[in-house]
């Protein structure tokens, strides 16, 4: 492919917008992202059996090891509920809505362009 | 000027990146002429940050650029008449950037259009910029028996490029981050 240098300049913008965390997110990682954000958009926490049993997504190691991952990355943490301190429920923290703001705030750009 | 014979004219790109860049390495020098605290070497040195993004983007041609710039600097200014020091320190300064991204591509796996450029690769490169360029800047300077202590030069030169390079990409966040358009809208997560 030719060499464009406007491309290189995009890509240099891009490196400097977004954060690393988002460079080091697989598919599979954003996937599991989306499920916990679902589940505290609906009030329901996932536990961490409920993100081992994301079966479609990969083997529990697999899923264990991306979830290790979104937590390193201080998009989720591990939190309990009252008393209970058998079951782990999986949250977002700011980090972890400011992504999903970051998102919904691109989508909205392209829309407001589109019209 | 279209922005598309600056884009794609490669001519094009090397005049327009060299007027700006001499214009840029003027005003630096002129703003922060008290910090030249050893030669060639400024406390805070601005256009290594600008140096070192032109070449990312612009690769060979960002380097030619460099070098012209250097050359008619070093030959014009710090070291009038001396072709052969002249021609060395505008190889360094042109060479250093250029082997921080050729390294990057070629063992880190950064891709050639930098699609897969992060952040942190980003300051990665800028320091390894900045100890190549300010080291060779100074063992050339050394050798030329233009300086006679090694370590004072290259530890002023090298806190110059760093603080360049960092003041230069953060600034750039910053300016992204102040202008850009926000459309204010929350998705449903947040629910504070």
């Amino acid at each position: 492919m030719k060499k464009n240098y406007y491309i290189n300049f995009l890509n240099l913008l891009k490196a400097f917008e977004t954060s690393a965390i988002d460079a080091q997110l697989d598919s599979t990682c954003k996937l599991i992202l989306e499920e916990i954000a679902i589940g505290v958009s609906n009030d329901k926490l996932l536990t961490v059996s409920d993100v081992m049993n994301l079966k479609q997504f990969g083997s529990p190691a697999t899923l264990h090891r991306k979830l290790d991952i979104l937590l390193d990355a201080q998009l989720v943490e591990a939190t309990f509920k009252g008393s209970n301190r058998r079951t782990k429920y999986i949250d977002l923290t700011e980090s972890g809505k400011a992504y999903f703001v970051r998102l919904s705030n691109a989508i909205q750009a392209v829309h407001s362009n589109g019209q | 000027m279209t922005p598309h014979l600056f884009w794609n004219n490669k001519a094009f790109t090397y005049i327009v990146l060299s007027l700006g860049f001499s214009a840029v390495y003027a005003l630096n020098n002129l703003l922060t002429a008290p910090l030249l605290l050893a030669p060639g070497a400024h406390l805070i040195h601005l256009p290594s940050g600008i140096k070192f993004l032109l070449v990312l983007v612009f690769g060979a041609v960002g380097a030619f650029s460099i070098f012209t710039v250097s050359l008619c600097a070093a030959l014009g200014y710090y070291f009038t008449g001396n072709i052969p020091l002249s021609l060395e320190l505008a190889t360094a300064n042109a060479v250093a950037p250029l082997l921080t991204r050729k390294f990057f591509i070629d063992h880190a796996s950064l891709q050639e259009n930098l699609n897969n450029l992060s952040w942190k690769t980003l300051l990665s490169m800028g320091v390894m910029f900045s100890v190549l360029n300010s080291s060779l800047n100074q063992l050339i300077l050394y050798w030329n028996q233009v300086i006679t202590t090694l370590t004072d030069g290259l530890q002023i030169m090298l806190i110059g490029d760093l603080t360049g390079v960092m003041l230069m990409a953060g600034l750039i966040r910053l300016f992204l981050y102040a202008f850009k358009p926000d459309t204010g809208q929350m998705t449903g997560i947040d629910k504070d």
